[in-house]
């Protein structure tokens, strides 16, 4: 697979609540990210929407559908719709998630968790190996957010997603909040997380806020990113100087001012900048 | 490594079915820590999915929602969701069989024009979806089929979404899509129409029997003739002249094929 150079910048989710304020001024970001499925439609305003501002930004495609731990294999409809956007919307790159997302006929739609076998292994490099031929590109593959896990797993996640970086040579888009809920989840120190991830592989960070539930805490994109995750963006950021980094905000959605307002919290958090304003 | 090829599988299965479940499950074999533990985790993606199918129903349905409050269209969703397994690769066809579901939904029984409302709903999420297409004029689509106006048949715009109910279904769906609390008077019949999305608004067009029945008919790929003898078949009393002014006044016609052309 071909090397895919790093964007280095800061950016938002295109939402449709916000796609005003996109036709009718200048966004100070980098780049918008979009949901893929939201986008893979016949015509009408979110594709017209997408036109415009592809005139001013730079786009990056992000997906939650293609499964990539299901074991029959990928929907080829679904990775040809994808592509035909992806020659639409000409992104960055294409991510995705490792999760799977049906079984048995049941498409949940939701990010449901995979045991780290070998035997899943095998079947994500396969899958991958399948989307990025099918794709022509390398693709992102993204950390989720868990709620269980298993006692089948032989191995972490970071050791998973380095095995899938190294024998598919796909990338990386590190979900910063979903290390931390899954930590806290797990029980596991996020820093372990942070030495043992491919970082050179990452291209893209996620940055959201979660919601406690009990003992659990769960990745619900509606709040404010917290301090501890702040905090562990910030190591982050001082091994991976360039990446695209970006807010998620997907429901109590408020106006896009606010995002920007903490996307400016996030550029003061990454160490170069504050270095170069010292 | 894995004693067993489709141990991942049964895996997958099992936290399937516990996430369809009625009742949520109180152990799951295979997962780590007690079973409280896993019963809380397990429990977070039952509610994920439910609430995410619900957000979905409640983006397309705005107007049936309002309808009949945010409660019972929770409860309605619910059902809905336990009635039908969710299948669909495109989760923004999940509520396709919903006007469906609710024509048989005891509990809707009052509202007989409840499930109409819906299928407008679905009516005109799929034209605000579709693909784009240039309408044509009314010279150009009168100086096309003029060699053979009765033989002439018409290509119409994809986003076109016919409606008809026997109740007044678009009148009660644009009061509940617009918010409005003013007095409503509905007539006492039947309604039907078309979605056009000529640009970037979906625009709505309520017909009477005999244009939408012509119209229809072009649909279908019948010759303009034919067309407008459906809709004279459809009501008696409508002037051939009006239906076709009526017709030729819809940014819907994008393509016009006379038997020479
Ligand atoms: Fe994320």
């Amino acid at each position: 697979m071909e090397t895919l150079n790093s964007f280095d910048g800061f950016g938002l989710g295109l939402r449709t609540v916000h796609f005003n304020d996109y036709l009718t001024r200048e966004i100070p970001v980098d780049f918008v990210e979009i949901i893929s499925e939201n986008f893979m439609i016949e015509g009408g305003r979110p594709l017209r929407v997408l036109d415009a501002v592809r005139e001013r930004h730079a786009v990056v495609m992000h997906g939650v559908s293609m499964s990539l731990g299901s074991a029959g294999g990928l929907d080829p409809d679904y990775l040809a719709r994808l592509k035909a956007l992806a020659e639409r919307a000409r992104p960055l790159w294409i991510s995705d998630h490792l999760c799977w997302t049906g079984v048995d006929g049941f498409n949940s739609h939701d990010l449901l968790p995979l045991p780290y076998t070998e035997e899943a292994l095998d079947v994500v490099c396969a899958n991958i190996r399948f989307a990025q031929d099918f794709l022509e590109r390398p693709i992102l593959v993204e950390n989720p957010s868990s709620y269980v896990a298993f006692s089948q797993s032989v191995m972490t996640e970071w050791e998973f997603l380095r095995a899938l970086c190294e024998r598919t040579g796909c990338y990386l888009l590190l979900d910063v909040n979903n290390i931390y809920v899954s930590a806290v989840n797990h029980g596991f120190d996020p820093s372990d997380y942070i030495d043992g991830a491919p970082l050179d592989r990452v291209r893209q960070i996620h940055l959201a806020g979660h919601s406690v539930n009990g003992d659990l805490l769960i990745d619900t994109h509606d709040h404010d990113v917290p301090e501890p995750v702040w905090r562990l963006y910030e190591t982050v950021r001082r091994r991976i100087p360039e990446a695209a980094a970006m807010i998620e905000r997907d429901d109590n959605i408020p106006p896009l001012g606010d995002l920007l307002g903490e996307l400016d919290i996030a550029r003061a958090h990454t160490p170069r900048n504050r270095e170069a304003a010292a | 490594m894995s004693p067993d090829a489709h141990f991942d599988e049964e895996i997958y299965s099992r936290l399937g079915a516990a996430i369809l479940a009625r009742e949520p499950a109180r152990r799951l074999e295979g997962e780590e820590g007690d079973s409280l533990r896993v019963a809380a985790g397990v429990a977070v993606y039952r509610n994920n999915v439910r609430a995410a199918f619900l957000g979905v129903l409640e983006d397309a349905f705005p107007a049936t929602r309002r309808l009949v409050g945010a409660e019972f269209f929770r409860f309605a969703a619910h059902e809905y969701f336990h009635a039908r397994r969710p299948s669909s690769p495109l989760v923004a066809r999940y509520g396709d069989a919903f006007p469906d579901f609710l024509e048989s939904f005891e509990p809707a029984r009052s509202l007989p024009y409840l499930p109409d409302v819906a299928r407008i709903e679905i009516a005109w999420l799929s034209s605000y979806h579709a693909a784009e297409a240039q309408s044509l004029e009314t010279e150009e689509i009168v100086a096309r089929a003029s060699v053979d106006p009765d033989r002439a048949r018409f290509r119409l715009h994809p986003s076109a979404q016919f409606f008809s109910s026997r109740f007044p279904a678009h009148s009660i769906w644009i009061y509940n899509r617009e918010e409005r609390q003013d007095r409503l008077d509905l007539p006492e019949t039947g309604e039907q129409g078309v979605f056009i999305r000529p640009d970037a608004a979906v625009l709505s067009y309520r017909l009477a029997p005999a244009p939408f029945a012509a119209l229809k008919n072009l649909a279908a790929s019948r010759p303009l003739g034919d067309a407008l003898s459906a809709g004279l078949a459809a009501q008696p009393d409508a002037a051939p002249a009006d239906i076709l002014s009526e017709l030729l006044s819809l940014p819907i016609v994008i393509g016009v094929q006379t038997p020479e052309s």
